[in-house]
């Protein structure tokens, strides 16, 4: 699974966490650009990725997050390597 | 460095020397856990000890007092005969302050944030930075800490920046917040002798006296802050101009609101992720965020 792959997956994900059928996110995108996202629905948004590519985030890559690239980076390495 | 550092010293000696002790020895105290922290191989513990012993201490000079005699009259309720002695002590100026800052210190350290800073004249220069003792900001060390190493030069606009910041914050506090004031202390303080539409108004002016009282006195910090030539936190951020709750607490307050979700919510939250559809976790999250 290529980069590009897991974006459009995790599009499908925050389409459905942050309610907004029209979201089409980039790598550059961050909570800043996303009205819904707020603190609570970031972790709902973790929690849903991490079921659907079956994997788990630690602690502090998850703090680590600066933009959706960040996280898309790091469910590619543990996707990978699995 | 060592002028900065003596300033801040006999800033905080206005309120006592036991108060400066005090933050002396959390200085002295929190500039080895950084350290140990970053040395152990379970860096869990040396984190349990730093942060408990700062609660401690914002514990013992906050909300002993407060506790012990709700449980005194807990006590006498039911007729035991155990009475917790109060404790006369004064509390250190901008202790809580501190102690935010110290938590996030530590805790940065040990998530591999920010390295412990082994310069002790730095570290307890920010520490100890007088602007931001008595209202903060709650900065991030590893924001303000870098600053102390760079070379500050005499620069003509950055300091009449700073001037016109603190006339600024002056003149929120001395013309606006304080002449709002009287009118709000008045109408408060005799609420029986008002009507509906006064007590309306005084509720409004009493927000924007808040505001201006807080922000004023920031305008102030960070203006003196940025004629020695730092940059602090922005505290405030057009908080009126909100479109939601959400986005007035984006803006009012912000070092505080952001330290208790970087250091308080998140860590919690994400830990405990898998509640995330529970009830606790929506109980949880609001009273912490």
């Amino acid at each position: 699974m290529n980069h590009i792959e897991i974006l459009n997956q995790i599009n499908t994900i925050f389409r459905r966490v942050f309610e907004n059928d029209s979201l089409h996110i980039q790598m550059e995108t961050s909570a800043d650009d996303v009205d819904e996202w707020d603190s609570l629905n970031h972790t709902v948004m973790i929690v849903e990725v991490e079921k659907h590519f079956n994997i788990k985030f630690k602690l502090k890559e998850v703090l680590s997050f600066q933009n959706v690239g960040d996280m898309v980076n790091i469910i590619h390495s543990k996707v990978t390597s699995a | 460095m060592l002028l900065l550092l003596l300033a801040s010293v006999i800033f905080y000696s206005f309120s006592g020397i036991f108060g400066l002790l005090i933050l002396g020895a959390l200085t002295v105290f929190n500039y080895y856990t950084g350290i140990w922290i970053e040395k152990s191989e379970n860096k869990n513990f040396p984190l349990s000890i730093a942060v408990i012993l700062n609660i401690a201490v914002l514990f013992l000079f906050k909300f002993y007092n407060f506790f012990f005699t709700e449980v005194n009259s807990l006590f006498s309720i039911f007729e035991i005969s155990i009475s917790f002695p109060m404790l006369q002590l004064i509390m250190p100026v901008g202790i809580s302050y501190f102690i935010l800052q110290a938590i996030g210190y530590n805790v940065d350290i040990q998530r591999e944030m920010q390295s412990p800073e082994r310069n002790f004249l730095v570290f307890a220069n920010y520490f100890l930075f007088f602007p931001k003792a008595l209202q903060g900001p709650v900065d991030r060390p590893r924001l303000l800490m870098p600053q102390f190493y760079e070379q500050k030069d005499f620069d003509y606009s950055r300091i009449t920046s700073g001037l016109r910041l603190v006339a600024w914050g002056l003149f929120k506090k001395l013309v606006i917040a304080d002449r709002l004031g009287i009118f709000v202390n008045e109408v408060y303080g005799n609420l029986h002798d008002y009507s509906g539409p006064l007590l309306l108004l005084a509720g409004f002016f009493y927000t924007f006296q808040l505001y201006a009282d807080f922000s004023g006195y920031m305008d102030m910090a960070l203006g003196v802050a940025t004629i020695l030539g730092f940059s602090m936190f922005r505290n405030f951020n057009k908080p009126f101009g909100a479109t939601s709750v959400t986005d007035f607490w984006k803006r009012w307050h912000i070092s505080l609101s952001t330290w208790l979700y970087e250091y308080v919510f998140n860590p919690v939250s994400l830990y405990k992720r898998n509640w995330v559809y529970g009830g606790w976790y929506l109980l949880f999250s609001l009273l912490f965020y």
